[in-house]
């Protein structure tokens, strides 16, 4: 897959003329996989890579990547958002910076690439979201968050493709090839995963239970959906959007299909962020909240008083 | 010290205060908050009587004892891992109980024997606190509970009558466990009655000043000076005044600044309020400002009542106390008074209860078009969860 697409190729054509010249850079990093994309001169580069212990080097690394294959320098990239659970902890001393929760993020990044888009399934790696989206400018409208538990939630098909011998594409290309999905019913991935080892151990087909699992973490989701009232169009992002049979598994649960946009949505996110620098450098967003460790203006005004 | 060394609630509470360092008031609040519970304890070994309590109506009942009510829950909010620890490897709670109460268990475990003896338990808390009660008296702490009954929507008249002479009656039951007489000194109750009157009234007019200052009193301290300032005075109340009268000389004296009313988010808090103080600060940083609280004081007591029957009649108009259909009233008062583009309802894990209540509450507004993030959140002490934090910020980027 191309790392460089020029913006009509991918954005939605209803708002690529929003978007500037400005060279920005987004980072999306998550619990797995880390994302950058760099919007520069009419064309967006995107990045990916695992993410490391250290967030600062994961994101260093993908920078350098980024910057590489785009072959632009880093003094000119004017500003960064960063996102994911790993935003926290960025740093990048010649380059003004802010960090944007990863809901807002993917819910700007996937109406720019549908802007149609009223509502997002984004499952990652350590969690589920659904995000209900303003469809004129791109903002949450509201949102609901799975935390509690692993099911639902990227770890979960992960661990579940490793009891079975099989990667996580091979997985969801497994599902794909069942004729009878097995019954998953365990809400917990820690019974689920006994769940798993006894209905191999019952020589029940291996794309049966695949199906079975996408089935169960489908449902689980479904219901943060139902609790949103999700309607199309709908775009599936995060980093298990691209495993097909999790895609089959929602649109039969949810009862209609997911809107296919030009860009792989595991980069919404980055998307969405490299946008958000932009609207900051345009002074549409505030260009600075206040980051950990700094005094406040308030404090500092009143303290001269 | 910075944000990132943040570690303990203590260190939040030294924190709150550099964050505040243009007023003195508040850092003579943070600090009586930081020295509360070791304070009252000191004073009870040096012979001053002082008893653990949940400390809300009673208060002035206690006070005019000559009691000083040490609140539980402050102890379990300044709590640590080793509290919990306790709980749930010693007395075998089951993880999934309410933190608080496990916090507030291993507090007590540890003060067995040298330091205040006496509990004075309800049968409004929950159920685990009841619990606790009954294991704690095992452990040679003297409990006293009495039964605070509840006040039905529409209850009026012959009722309303039979209820108050119940509660009257609990009520010298209290003051002669305290002090070994049913006898109540109404004069000196009479008094406290109008020293807690006086502090609502001047704590309800520095909320009101909030609305002009959002960023004045962060969220912290404004919950310090609500939850247990008022309730209980930190056990000090002359001190807790002075420092009261002072934020509001500070705030009064200090120029609207328009820029702050631009950029604020004002936002209602519904639902306990637990350890997780960085959710606090995640709002205060992301430009939020709790300037409407479900805990906000509704009435003062009745002054044209005996001191006994105001206290009784306290919590029985009071709608702060009981059913959710009665909180739900003062939180859409919140909603309209500080004009609220969002309500955060906040439960601890574990606390099935308040997990009814919310969801009730969420859906109510969601009707009327306020947004509301539904929280749960920790008593235990450290930092909120990464997850929790992205709520938190999502949330305000959503209203932003």
């Amino acid at each position: 897959m191309s790392h460089e697409h020029a913006f009509h190729q991918v954005i939605d054509p209803t708002v690529v003329s929003e978007l500037r010249n400005d060279k920005t850079l987004g980072f999306d990093l998550g619990s797995r996989t880390s994302k950058a994309v760099l919007l520069a001169d009419g064309k967006l580069h995107t990045a990916i890579i695992p993410t490391g212990i250290y967030m600062q080097q994961t994101a260093d690394k993908l920078f350098a990547r980024i910057l590489k294959q785009s072959g632009y320098a880093r003094d000119q990239v004017r500003y960064i958002v960063g996102t994911g659970y790993g935003r926290i902890a960025l740093s990048f001393d010649e380059i003004p910076s802010k960090v944007v929760t990863e809901i807002s993020c993917h819910a700007m990044g996937a109406h720019f690439l549908n802007a149609k888009v009223k509502s997002i399934v984004d499952i990652g790696g350590q969690d589920s979201k659904a995000i209900k989206v303003d469809t004129r400018n791109g903002k949450v409208v509201e949102f609901i968050m799975n935390d509690k538990c692993a099911a639902g939630t990227g770890r979960f098909l992960e661990k579940a493709a490793n009891l079975l011998g099989l990667t996580v594409e091979e997985l969801g290309q497994a599902a794909l090839q069942a004729d009878k999905p097995s019954d998953i019913s365990s809400q917990c991935v820690v019974f689920a995963e006994s769940e798993l080892i006894s209905l191999n151990a019952r020589g029940e087909r291996r794309e049966n239970i695949a199906a079975g699992i996408h089935l169960a973490t489908a449902r689980r989701v479904k219901n943060l959906v139902n609790r949103l009232g999700l309607e199309p169009d709908l775009v599936f992002s995060g980093g298990v959007s691209n495993n097909i049979g999790m895609w089959k598994a929602l649109e039969d649960l949810l009862g209609h299909s997911i809107s296919k946009v030009k860009l792989d949505t595991v980069y919404a996110g980055a998307l969405g962020a490299s946008i958000l620098a932009q609207k900051t450098l345009a002074g549409e967003e505030v260009a600075e909240k206040l980051r950990p460790g700094k005094t406040s203006n308030l404090a500092a005004s009143a303290s001269a008083n | 010290m910075n944000i990132d060394e943040v570690i303990t609630q203590r260190d939040y509470l030294d924190y709150t205060k550099q964050v505040h360092s243009y007023s003195n008031a508040i850092g003579r609040l943070v600090e009586l908050s930081h020295s509360y519970i070791t304070d009252a304890e000191e004073a009870h070994k040096q012979g001053k009587s002082a008893i653990w309590a949940n400390g809300f109506w009673e208060t002035p009942l206690l006070y005019a004892c000559g009691v000083v009510p040490v609140s539980f829950a402050e102890m379990g909010r300044l709590s640590d891992k080793e509290a919990m620890e306790i709980a749930e490897n010693y007395y075998q709670f089951p993880v999934e109980t309410c933190s608080m109460v496990k916090c507030v268990v291993g507090q007590w475990h540890r003060r067995r024997g040298t330091s205040i003896k006496k509990i004075l338990g309800s049968s409004g808390a929950c159920e685990p606190f009841n619990l606790a009660w009954e294991i704690m008296k095992k452990e040679g702490y003297e409990v006293y509970n009495i039964d605070v009954t509840y006040r039905a929507p529409g209850t009026e008249g012959k009722r309303l009558d039979q209820l108050i002479d119940f509660f009257k009656n609990e009520l010298y039951g209290v003051v002669e466990w305290l002090t070994g007489s049913r006898e109540i000194d109404e004069v000196r109750l009479q008094t406290e009655i109008r020293r807690k009157n006086r502090l609502i009234h001047k704590v309800k007019r520095i909320l009101e000043l909030r609305l002009s200052h959002p960023f004045y009193l962060k969220s912290l301290p404004t919950i310090l000076l609500l939850n247990i300032g008022l309730t209980n005075y930190f056990g000090k109340p002359e001190e807790f005044e002075e420092v009261v009268d002072e934020l509001l000389a500070e705030l009064e004296s200090r120029p609207v600044d328009q820029q702050e009313l631009d950029r604020v988010i004002p936002l209602v808090w519904a639902g306990g309020t637990g350890q997780e103080f960085g959710i606090y600060e995640a709002i205060d940083q992301a430009g939020g400002s709790l300037l409407g609280l479900r805990t906000v004081p509704i009435k003062p007591y009745r002054e044209d009542v005996s001191p006994v029957e105001a206290l009784v009649r306290y919590l029985y108009d009071n709608q702060n106390g009981g059913a959710a259909v009665y909180s739900r009233q003062i939180i859409e008062n919140e909603v309209a008074k500080v004009n609220a583009r969002g309500l955060v309802l906040y439960g601890y894990i574990g606390c099935s209860f308040a997990s009814v209540d919310r969801e009730m509450w969420r859906n109510y507004f969601h009707q009327k078009g306020i947004p509301s993030i539904n929280l749960e959140g920790s008593y235990q002490t450290g930092a909120p969860t990464g997850q929790l934090m992205t709520r938190v910020k999502a949330f305000i980027e959503m209203l932003s």
